[in-house]
């Protein structure tokens, strides 16, 4: 696993060297604010600003969902191994074009405080990128990192979770800054918006914020990487990221499909294969 | 015929035209007995139903649901239930992982001649709902609906 | 005005005499999945309350719930009475002068009375407590706002390491708190002074004319550079204690329907849509200047005071550490180069 320092001496480096070259526009990274000692993501043009750029263990907002609103410009963009997969979704989905982007992925990605996500990360380097930095992990030492991890919900009866979940969407309060952070969510109009037909309430009731985390994780069938950007956006500490990384394990289990690891990659569910499983289906 | 006490579930059933609907009509006109507790919602194909569908439905009332798609490779559309199957997995392993009993969501293929099977795959979907009772809606409030009045506005 | 120092043991005591015929709400720890956060809440045991730190969301939920069925008005929790009064205990001056920016905007207009409000407002009292430190975003002595003591609260608490003074400025109140002992008002006036001294050091200064002048910032261009890692998820406005906008929707269910009020943000992206399709505010930057003109230009024109009370609730829980101060530090700086060029600064 790589040191934060180093790679935050290294990220520095290299913005300064693509800035200086004019190489890109913008680099799109973490850096403090100035008022509070708090990480936020910055947007330098300078070269001499490229100090101000960081990475440390409270990184946890996922910056490719910022590349949307630069098509046209170059940009370089700090990546960790879950931003790149991200990156490659975008790609095959024709959402930004490669060569708008100069992609610094950070190897051996030692996580992000607090994100539950991190704990069963079994990517750790970045899967596209034009700079690394840091150092590579090998299969084994992720394997040696995610062993013991288990699912905690996975293991409770069907009404345990009914129940757990239950409680934890009491709390929503529909601010939907998940659903802002996520970078899967880029719909023009979402469906919460829609009027006809009208899927869900406008209310804050336990029924309608259920239907919104179910209906929003259906919707990452087979895009979610399991970032955790979700789950740590949310202000109520609410386990959102629960549907939405079932879907991740369910398509590598069923389908051993991972979402962003080529951006030539076509999604789940708009590909089909003639023996596919039919797990759950009536005899 | 039915114990007015037991719980009899209403089961959102959703039948492509070309396959399923025909054989549910074979099974009506060959006068096959099933239960009643479905209600049928006719789809071109199995491909078109959006899973927001299924949830909508069990947040309206119903306590479980029937698919039934041609089989896979007999599509009337060459592949819609293909894509269609991809999306039944998932749904399934998210609904269950939120806590909805399995026994709830039926999904089967089942060809335009098959009347005969069409009554017993429904059968066997009443069967199961039965076992889990009714559906208490994802608050576990349950549903002020009245009886036998399940779904009258659009989907 | 009375004052009066009283031990933790008197005021438990005080607590459970008033719990009898008041509706208490004070700060208390709740779990919050994997944190725990300090909310204002309705409780029945003065043990729970935390006094040393600010809540992590302002008393806003009291006066104003998120969630309202008209005409059937907010429940709360098992510990509140519809027909007794509340008295929401520990409120900072902060919050306390949030509470203002809703008397001017709800019942003090003379155009429009919210009549159900008022019927909350009239029922609560407040008794606000002083600030003993800075905590990290705060920053409403920058605003011109004082963390010791706010005159909008008829009751004041100081707490002083085990004991409290409270300082009843409206007379309305004092029998409530008539059997307590008196307190020393020069020990009182010592213990403001040495708070005095903790709150002098400030790392945000702020120089800038209130009311923001309108034409000059609406058209100057430093928002959407200010807003780049904005995600307008509207965090910001739900946890603002100032923040008021309230949205309508009816729900039917069985053939009736009723009628909702909730918590709207200007900061979604369809808040200013229009029938016809058309957005005015079309971008992140142009929301968030009608949010920054609001507290700092379009509020102070209309009544009096700011809208902001420099809480640094936005700034704890925004998702991305998106920093007002940063804000106000890039118009301050806009303004003193007369509408220039790019600040360069996030």
């Amino acid at each position: 696993m790589s040191n934060y320092d180093s790679i935050s001496q290294e990220i520095s480096e290299i913005a300064k060297k693509l800035l200086k070259e004019s190489k890109v526009d913008k680099v799109i990274g973490f850096g403090l604010g100035r008022f509070t000692k708090e990480i936020t993501p910055i947007f330098i043009k300078k070269a001499e600003d490229a100090d101000r750029l960081i990475f440390n263990k409270n990184c946890e907002m996922s910056l490719t969902k910022y590349l949307l609103n630069y098509k046209g410009e170059k940009v370089a963009i700090v990546a960790k191994p879950c931003d790149s997969r991200a990156i490659n979704a975008y790609l095959s989905e024709d959402l930004i074009k490669r060569e708008d982007l100069v992609i610094i992925g950070i190897n051996g990605c030692p996580g992000i405080e607090g994100n539950t996500a991190c704990e069963e990360c079994n990517i750790r380097n970045a899967v596209i990128c034009d700079y690394s930095v840091g150092q590579e992990m090998s299969e084994e030492e992720i394997q040696a990192e995610i062993e013991g991890f288990e699912d905690e919900i996975d293991k409770m009866n069907q009404a345990e979770r009914l129940a757990y979940f239950q409680n934890e969407f009491e709390r929503c309060t529909r601010c939907y800054a998940c659903r802002e952070a996520c970078y899967v969510c880029n719909c023009e109009q979402c469906f919460t918006d829609s009027n006809k037909p009208k899927w869900l309430g406008e209310s804050v009731k336990l029924n309608d914020n259920f239907t919104y985390h179910l209906m929003r994780g259906i919707h990452m069938a087979g895009r979610c990487v399991n970032c955790g950007a979700c789950e740590m956006a949310c202000p109520e500490g609410i386990d959102v990221r629960a549907f939405a990384a079932k879907m991740c394990s369910a398509a590598e289990e069923i389908f051993d499909y991972k979402s962003g690891m080529d951006p030539e990659q076509k999604t789940l569910l708009s590909e089909y294969k003639v023996d596919d499983s039919e797990k759950g289906f009536m005899e | 015929m039915a114990d007015s006490n037991e719980f009899e579930p209403k089961i959102a059933a959703f039948l492509c035209t070309w396959c399923s609907y025909a054989a549910a009509d074979l099974a009506g006109s060959s006068r096959t007995q099933y239960p009643p507790n479905i209600r049928v919602m006719r789809v071109p194909c199995t491909g078109r139903l959006d899973p927001f569908l299924i949830i909508k439905a069990f947040n309206m009332g119903a306590d479980g649901i029937l698919i039934s798609g041609c089989h896979p490779g007999d599509c009337h559309y060459l592949d819609g239930n293909l894509y269609a199957r991809r999306r039944f997995v998932m749904l399934n392993e998210l609904m269950q992982y939120a806590g909805v009993e399995e026994e709830r969501l039926n999904f089967t293929w089942c060809s335009a001649s098959e009347g005969k099977r069409f009554a017993g795959v429904v059968k066997k979907a009443v069967d199961r709902v039965k076992t889990v009772g009714p559906w208490m809606g994802f608050d576990g409030q349950g549903f002020s609906k009245k009886e036998g009045d399940l779904i009258n506005e659009q989907l | 005005m009375m004052i009066k120092k009283i031990s933790k043991e008197r005021f438990k005591k005080l607590f459970d005499e008033l719990k009898e015929e008041y509706n208490i709400a004070a700060p208390i720890l709740k779990d919050k999945g994997k944190e725990k956060i300090l909310e204002y809440d309705f409780i029945n045991d003065f043990d729970q309350i935390v006094w040393d730190r600010q809540p992590d969301s302002s008393p806003k939920n009291i006066i104003f719930p998120q969630n309202s069925m008209l005409g059937n008005d907010y429940k709360g929790s098992k510990y509140y009475d519809d027909n007794l009064s509340t008295i929401i205990m520990g409120v900072r001056s902060c919050d306390i002068e949030a509470v203002k920016v809703f008397d001017q905007v709800f019942i003090e207009d003379d155009s429009y009375i919210d009549d159900s409000y008022k019927n909350r407002r009239d029922k609560t009292i407040i008794m606000g407590i002083s600030c003993a430190e800075r905590e990290d975003s705060c920053f409403c002595d920058s605003l011109g706002l004082d963390p010791i003591e706010s005159d909008y609260a008829p009751v004041y608490i100081f707490k002083d390491e085990d004991e409290f003074f409270i300082k009843i400025k409206d007379e309305k109140y004092e029998d409530l708190f008539e059997d307590l002992p008196k307190g020393d008002q020069a020990q009182l006036k010592a213990l403001k002074k040495q708070r005095k001294e903790e709150f002098k050091e400030s790392s945000f200064t702020l120089d800038i004319p209130t009311p923001l002048p309108e034409k000059e910032m609406f058209e100057a261009d430093i928002w959407e550079e200010m807003t780049e890692k904005c995600l307008g998820c509207g965090v910001c406005t739900y946890y603002c204690p100032t923040c008021y906008c309230f949205n309508f929707f009816w729900e039917g269910e069985d053939g009736e329907s009723t009628k909702y009020k909730s918590w709207d943000s200007c900061m979604f992206s369809s808040y200013s849509v229009h029938a016809s399709g058309h957005n005015p505010r079309d971008s992140k930057g142009k929301r968030y200047r009608n949010r920054i003109m609001h507290k700092f230009s379009y509020h102070p024109l209309n009544y009096e005071g700011l809208a902001c009370v420099g809480c640094g609730r936005c700034i704890d829980r925004c998702p991305v550490n998106l920093d007002i101060r940063e804000a106000l530090k890039m118009t301050e700086e806009y303004l003193l180069e007369e509408g220039g060029d790019e600040s360069g600064k996030d």
